[in-house]
């Protein structure tokens, strides 16, 4: 009889701890407006040409489009590069949220690289971001883990 | 039966453990930001007693810095900006078997070499350097050009078949597609790197379909070269095999000594071999990995973000088609030739 109740309790005392699980995992998740939230704040640094905030919140290796940047030196250049070309980064319309499939890296990249860097780098929690501009898309790749400081992990630019 | 076993695997450990030798280094020092990679592994934070040891790689944020000592009683500086490996080659001259080579693929380093016995050669996208002395810098600018300024001692430069000596206050460039350059006066102090970055982005800008070409030879090179020691690999270790296969048969007919004699004059020749032709061509793979990951990522940064706003501009079309030919070259022929772990 006592051993019936342990066991009662042992269950009981696991499905609370997997139920606190979920919840503190679904807390340390941007939900989808938060998500934008965040892509927006990283298009305005865009906007605003601000290469010291970008290189702050971007992780390595950094996917751009058909390129890995393992370096940090690498992205400083990227962040430098982008904000003074000229581009008009400022959204167009409303920003998309995707959840990443087993073919979201074909949308950078055919090369088996970018696959396996899919495979390896992307984080668990990735949402790929879609920012229309004036002459085209911006894709970002964020992790949606709030703990992550550097959550921006790609980016491509498509035309129109 | 255990007994002859262990005998035999106490040859082949006598036999190779000269090449278990290793050049490894600690980090001694370190500044801002410093970030450690290990072969297949994550990028993680490095710290102050950090062991680097053959195949790491080492990446300095701006405004960072990091010291390496070696275990040879040298050391190296790797300024703000770098990408720095540490890596081996085989080297048949050398006792161990190895001999430490050191990748400077991005930015500034110095290195201060104490043993002259246990110099490493060191390796730009460009250039090969063979140190005959104690104090110099090398520079890398995203666009794969080095400068190699010597302050102490000599240091041999090598770039596509040429080679030039340089002395104490000299330095020499070597860019894609005009290769090694004049030798010219310089002090350590007195050169800029931000300068010489600036010069040879300057040139990329000018004409970057003749260096993209110029990179494109050296990958199918890197390529060519590596097959070919692959190749040899492969019909090494088919004969290897056969060879290994006579060993019971020679125990049984001649004995445990017969067999340890033919394993010393017929095995290990190809097992040394084997070893030298299995490092020569993942150096030449892995040189062709980082010509991609370091070299021709920093160029399409610099010339995407130059052309961003104008996608039609023809100097953007052009750069483009020479961008794809080398792409394609990569996709096709290196990647199936790279592990997964390697990508």
């Amino acid at each position: 009889m006592a051993e019936l109740r342990y066991n009662t309790l042992v269950k009981y005392i696991i499905t609370a701890l997997s139920l606190l699980s979920i919840f503190l995992s679904s807390c340390s998740t941007m939900n989808n407006r938060q998500t934008v939230l965040a892509a927006g704040d990283i298009s305005a640094d865009l906007v605003s040409g601000d290469a010291e905030a970008l290189s702050l919140q971007s992780g390595t290796p950094f996917l751009f489009e058909t390129e890995i940047l393992p370096a940090p030196a690498q992205l400083d250049a990227l962040w430098q590069g982008l904000a003074a070309s000229g581009y008009d980064f400022g959204p167009s319309g409303e920003i998309t949220v995707l959840d990443p499939d087993d073919d979201s890296w074909r949308r950078f990249s055919s090369s088996r690289e970018v696959e396996v860097w899919f495979q390896r780098h992307a984080p668990s929690k990735a949402a790929l971001v879609v920012i229309p501009t004036s002459s085209g898309r911006l894709v970002l790749i964020i992790d949606r883990d709030r703990r992550d400081r550097k959550p921006l992990r790609g980016l491509k630019v498509e035309e129109m | 039966m255990m007994k002859r076993k262990n005998i035999l695997c106490l040859l082949f450990l006598m036999m190779f453990s000269g090449m278990l030798w290793a050049e490894s280094g600690v980090l001694s020092y370190l500044e801002g930001r410093v970030t450690l990679e290990k072969p297949g592994g994550p990028q993680m934070s490095a710290e102050i007693g950090d062991t680097l040891v053959s195949g790491d790689t080492l990446y300095t944020d701006s405004k960072s810095f990091a010291e390496v000592a070696l275990t040879s009683g040298s050391t190296l500086s790797i300024k703000e900006g770098s990408v720095f490996n540490f890596g081996e080659i085989v080297d048949s001259d050398s006792s161990s078997g190895k001999r430490g080579f050191f990748r400077v693929l991005l930015g500034n380093v110095s290195f201060k070499f104490k043993n002259l016995l246990h110099e490493p050669e060191i390796g730009t996208p460009l250039s090969v350097l063979a140190v005959r002395g104690t104090d110099f810098t090398v520079y890398t600018s995203p666009d794969g050009a080095s400068l190699t300024v010597v302050s102490d001692g000599l240091v041999e430069v090598s770039s596509g078949g040429q080679t030039t000596l340089l002395a104490a206050d000299q330095g020499v460039e070597v860019s894609a597609g005009l290769g090694l350059g004049e030798t010219f006066d310089a002090r350590k102090g007195f050169v800029r790197y931000d300068a010489f970055v600036k010069q040879a982005l300057s040139r990329l800008e000018e004409n970057p379909v003749l260096v993209i070409e110029a990179y494109t030879e050296q990958l199918e090179n890197y390529i060519e070269e590596g097959k070919y020691f692959l190749d040899s690999f492969d019909t090494n270790m088919v004969e290897l095999r056969a060879v290994k296969g006579k060993v019971p048969e020679i125990r049984e007919k001649e004995g445990d000594e017969a067999a340890l004699i033919y394993i010393g004059d017929s095995l290990g020749p190809l097992q040394e071999r084997g070893f030298e032709l299995n490092g020569n061509y993942r150096y030449h793979f892995i040189s062709a990995l980082f010509l991609r990951r370091y070299v021709i990522s920093s160029i399409y940064i610099r010339m995407r973000t130059l052309y961003l706003s104008e996608p039609d501009n023809p100097g953007w079309l052009a750069f483009a088609e020479a961008y794809g030919d080398f792409i394609n070259l990569y996709e096709q022929r290196l990647i199936p030739l790279l592990e997964d772990e390697d990508l």
